[in-house]
């Protein structure tokens, strides 16, 4: 990562931010079932989409809480990927 | 103003990039002048022009620089600023006065945020409206970070010595990057004020909340009276979500935060009464285009992120090239290949 992303994303609110990472999650999860999709492999778990309007409430507990299920749900999908293939 | 200590800036170490005889010290009443006489000597050699604010720095100016002249704004870096300062090395002090010293592109970049943040000021406000407008400006689209630059292992440096801390953080280019340390806000706010014909100096120290630190912040003063200003505690609330407006003249018991330093090096301070503070603190944040700045921020983000993904892609290519050339078929975000 360039230090002019790590900059421009510093300089974002904090609602843009979650909802970035939230972007950032998503990518990841359809990148690993387009893998499984190829290769006839069913997910086992799902990514929440964070919604800026609605959810720009959240403490930073209950964003950690649901970042952590995302990242935890991205992990296990992997791995058990892995395992199979 | 109570000055504890008898630090100065050494100028063999701020004038170091310098010959002697290409070091130009003028203000905005000869400055026209002193420029005739530079470009006239047709010199290659690297020159300084130094002057005590941006005023009276206009396009024209900025426009007939040529490459080898840099330009050095000292503002709140003054020998009473360095005095304020204890128990830091002298080294950190002549690094800031080496940092605000500006290329003609960052000048030109720099003068227009300067003209953007002033557009919006009201001619009817008096000074205490206009210098609270300036510290919401502050506070708005300025980011507060402590960090440090990296070094080559990754790791953040413990810059103390201030000597590896970026210049976006601690000169005026904080205000184009949006991003800058307590000694930037400071500095930056100082700047705002004169160009408003307000008085305002930058106050350096020590704070101790759960540790101990150096800080950087702000003395206004208007009809006599002297209000402390220190905006990154309230940016850092912005930041999380919560609009507040404590660090601008309020007493100690309506501030946020009121580290001991504040009590260590000013007496006589005037307060501000809270009650006004929050019918003004709406008034003149109406001015700032805050949705506009949020907007411009995320395209900014948008592009860095797509240039980083090219360049990404670029490496990657390069390494599959002297590998797998076949071996391309993941792509990000569902790009074709």
């Amino acid at each position: 990562m360039s230090t002019d992303l790590l900059d421009s994303f510093d300089v974002l609110d904090v609602n843009t931010k979650r909802n970035q990472i939230n972007k950032e999650l998503i990518i990841i999860y359809e990148l690993i079932r387009k893998y499984e999709e190829m290769r006839n492999v069913p997910a086992i778990s799902k990514v929440k989409k964070y919604n800026p309007n609605t959810d720009n409430d959240m403490s930073e507990a209950e964003m950690l809480t649901f970042l952590y299920e995302d990242i935890y749900n991205i992990q296990q999908e992997l791995i058990s990927l892995l395992s199979i293939i | 103003m109570v000055s504890l200590g008898v630090k100065a800036f050494d100028e063999k170490n701020t004038y170091q990039a310098y010959d002697a005889n290409n070091i130009y010290k003028c203000d905005a009443n000869n400055i026209n002048a002193v420029l005739e006489q530079i470009l006239q000597q047709h010199s290659n050699e690297r020159i300084l022009i130094e002057l005590p604010s941006t005023v009276g720095l206009t396009d024209e100016i900025i426009e007939s620089l040529t490459d080898n002249i840099d330009v050095r704004i000292i503002g709140g870096l003054t020998e009473e600023y360095a005095k304020s300062h204890r128990g830091q090395d002298s080294d950190s002090l002549d690094h800031l006065r080496e940092k605000a010293t500006y290329s003609k592109q960052e000048l030109r970049e720099i003068m227009a945020m300067f003209k953007r943040i002033e557009a919006n000021i009201d001619p009817k406000w008096n000074d205490y409206e206009k210098a609270l407008y300036l510290y919401e400006y502050v506070k708005y689209n300025i980011v507060y970070r402590r960090n440090f630059d990296k070094a080559p292992d990754g790791s953040f440096l413990d810059a103390r010595g201030n000597s590896n801390r970026t210049r976006a953080w601690d000169s005026l280019i904080g205000l184009t990057r949006q991003l800058s340390t307590c000694s930037g806000f400071a500095h930056i706010y100082q700047e705002l004020c004169t160009r408003q014909n307000i008085a305002c100096v930058k106050v350096g120290g020590k704070y101790y909340t759960n540790h101990e630190g150096d800080h950087a912040w702000n003395i206004v003063t208007i009809d006599g009276k002297n209000f402390l200003v220190d905006a990154i505690w309230d940016a850092q609330e912005f930041e999380k979500g919560n609009d507040v407006t404590t660090g601008f003249g309020l007493s100690n018991d309506d501030r946020t935060y009121s580290p001991r330093c504040y009590h260590e090096m000013h007496n006589n301070l005037s307060v501000i009464s809270k009650e006004w503070m929050q019918t003004a603190s709406k008034k003149v944040s109406m001015n700032i285009p805050k949705e506009q700045i949020a907007k411009e921020r995320v395209e900014a983000f948008i592009k860095a992120r797509e240039d980083d993904y090219q360049r990404m892609m670029y490496l990657r290519q390069q390494q599959l090239q002297s590998i797998s050339p076949a071996e391309t078929e993941m792509t990000m975000e569902g790009r074709s290949k």
